[in-house]
């Protein structure tokens, strides 16, 4: 017996829609088989399915933690070892041990290598992004008092709790339970609100902003808050960075970071605006997503030197 | 094989197919943190045995690789009633996407994700990954008669939902 349930249909049917289904027909009998209107249906399902959106996994922090595994797993196992060895290697234990006590009183310091973006869960739960070429740090009771240092760009999720505060070199954060992006490098101070209610202070000014708004300072003063895609906010962190009317050098600056190279801004570009983005992935789409938009000439060497005229 | 050029090597074949080995585990087991485990096991045993697969057979390898830790893992956890209750419901998607999601779309998404594992699999590796049938059969070691007859009756049992509409 046939479990396919083919009583609608003979056999040369179901034999062309695989066929069809494998990208194996064709010319005339593509065409007839194509016209058939039974087949319209199966057409219909095999152009929906490949509409279908999967989960991405983050490329960059699998990596990570692959090479974690196999550093783990390079500690040479227990073997028989001569006496001799044994003491040498009691003291290197001692310290080990004393290494590791020293850890336990120091800040925890997670820094992201250039172009390397990477996902960070801190103590309370809350989850951190952090960009290329950043550094966050805290210190071992940071569940007493959820206080951090970032140098660069982050994207938080914060679990709800007690006050939640972000420290940069160019102003701070404070927030109850939200997510939220900060930018803060070279002087330039940008936060943004996904969710939730976050507080932005710089020198003496401080600011509220809610989701969908972002709030930029330069020399301690806020500039006007400005309303934002809520969705684009962290869109940097799955592989494409996101511009909403932002100043031609910070966007310079921002792939500068992410593919670590230099690359110079003729003064007579600074304060463009640019919305848009560009991708992670090659620097040369890269180039040409910002620069050709804003219709300005350049070039990218063979070795990715970008050149700005 | 100095340990630089391996660990270029490594680094190349890992971002041309952990995407791929992730969609791979995900089409089966529809389960997210579950599929990037195996994916994770899957480059830590590739590392291990890199200088014993020959040039150009890197795919064939983790894929296998894959497939066998999902089988060893499934064995060992009894997961299997766990995820077969689809949790493709839950899965990441844009938040901009409900909206231009059709009705029809989404009919055909839960069509699929009831699929039984083996059918779903078939399907989604020829329709997502554009594998042939010979291709698929290759990849999961059996006959490209047996992908025919899963394809085949994957694509009988999803044609149903356009009664339902």
């Amino acid at each position: 017996m046939n479990k396919i349930n083919h009583t609608n249909f003979d056999n040369d049917f179901d034999k062309l829609l695989l066929q069809w289904f494998d990208g194996n027909l064709y010319g005339q009998e593509l065409s007839d088989f194509e016209a058939d209107p039974k087949f319209i249906e199966y057409k219909k399902i095999g152009d929906s399915a490949n509409e279908i959106d999967f989960p991405i996994i983050n490329q960059d922090s699998l990596l990570l933690k692959i090479k974690n595994q196999l550093k783990d797993n390079d500690v040479p196992s227990a073997k028989v070892i001569p006496l001799w060895k044994k003491l040498v290697s009691v003291a290197v234990v001692a310290v080990a041990i004393f290494g590791v006590m020293i850890l336990f009183s120091a800040d925890i310091i997670i820094d992201s290598h250039h172009a390397i973006q990477l996902s960070h869960a801190l103590p309370d739960g809350s989850q951190v992004i952090l960009n290329s070429d950043s550094e966050l740090e805290y210190d071992n009771n940071f569940n007493q008092e959820r206080v951090l240092n970032l140098k660069g760009e982050a994207f938080f999720q914060v679990e709800k709790g007690k006050s939640f505060t972000v420290v940069t070199d160019e102003g701070e954060v404070s927030v109850l339970g939200t997510s939220f992006n900060v930018l803060a490098r070279d002087g330039v101070f940008v936060v943004s609100c996904k969710t939730g209610k976050v507080q932005v202070s710089s020198k003496n000014n401080s600011k509220i902003i809610t989701p969908g708004e972002r709030v930029r300072f330069s020399n301690g003063v806020a500039t006007n808050i400005e309303k934002v895609n809520p969705v684009k906010i962290d869109d940097w962190t799955s592989g494409e960075s996101y511009f909403e009317r932002a100043p031609l050098q910070e966007v310079i600056s921002s792939m500068s970071h992410k593919y670590d190279v230099e690359i110079d801004l003729p003064q007579a570009y600074h304060g463009k605006l640019f919305t848009g983005s560009f991708i992670h992935s090659d620097f040369q789409k890269a180039s040409k997503m910002v620069l050709v938009p804003m219709g300005i000439a350049y070039e990218v060497t063979e070795n990715d030197v970008l050149k700005i005229h | 094989m100095s340990k630089s050029t391996k660990e270029q090597k490594f680094n190349v074949l890992y971002s041309e197919w952990v995407h791929p080995l992730f969609r791979f585990i995900y089409f089966k087991t529809k389960d997210q943190s579950l599929s990037e485990d195996i994916v994770q096991d899957t480059f830590v045993k590739f590392w291990d045995k890199m200088g014993t697969v020959g040039e150009g057979k890197e795919k064939s390898y983790l894929f296998a690789s894959a497939k066998n830790l999902l089988l060893n893992k499934i064995a060992h956890d009894k997961v299997v009633g766990v995820h077969a209750k689809g949790q493709t419901e839950s899965s990441v998607k844009s938040p901009h996407y409900d909206l231009e999601v059709t009705e029809f779309q989404q009919k055909l998404e839960k069509a699929i994700s009831k699929l039984p594992d083996n059918q779903r699999e078939v399907f989604l590796m020829n329709r997502i990954e554009g594998y042939k049938y010979r291709e698929i059969a290759e990849l999961l070691k059996i006959s490209q008669k047996a992908v025919e007859k899963r394809m085949s009756q994957a694509l009988s049992e999803l044609r149903k939902i356009h009664n339902k509409i």
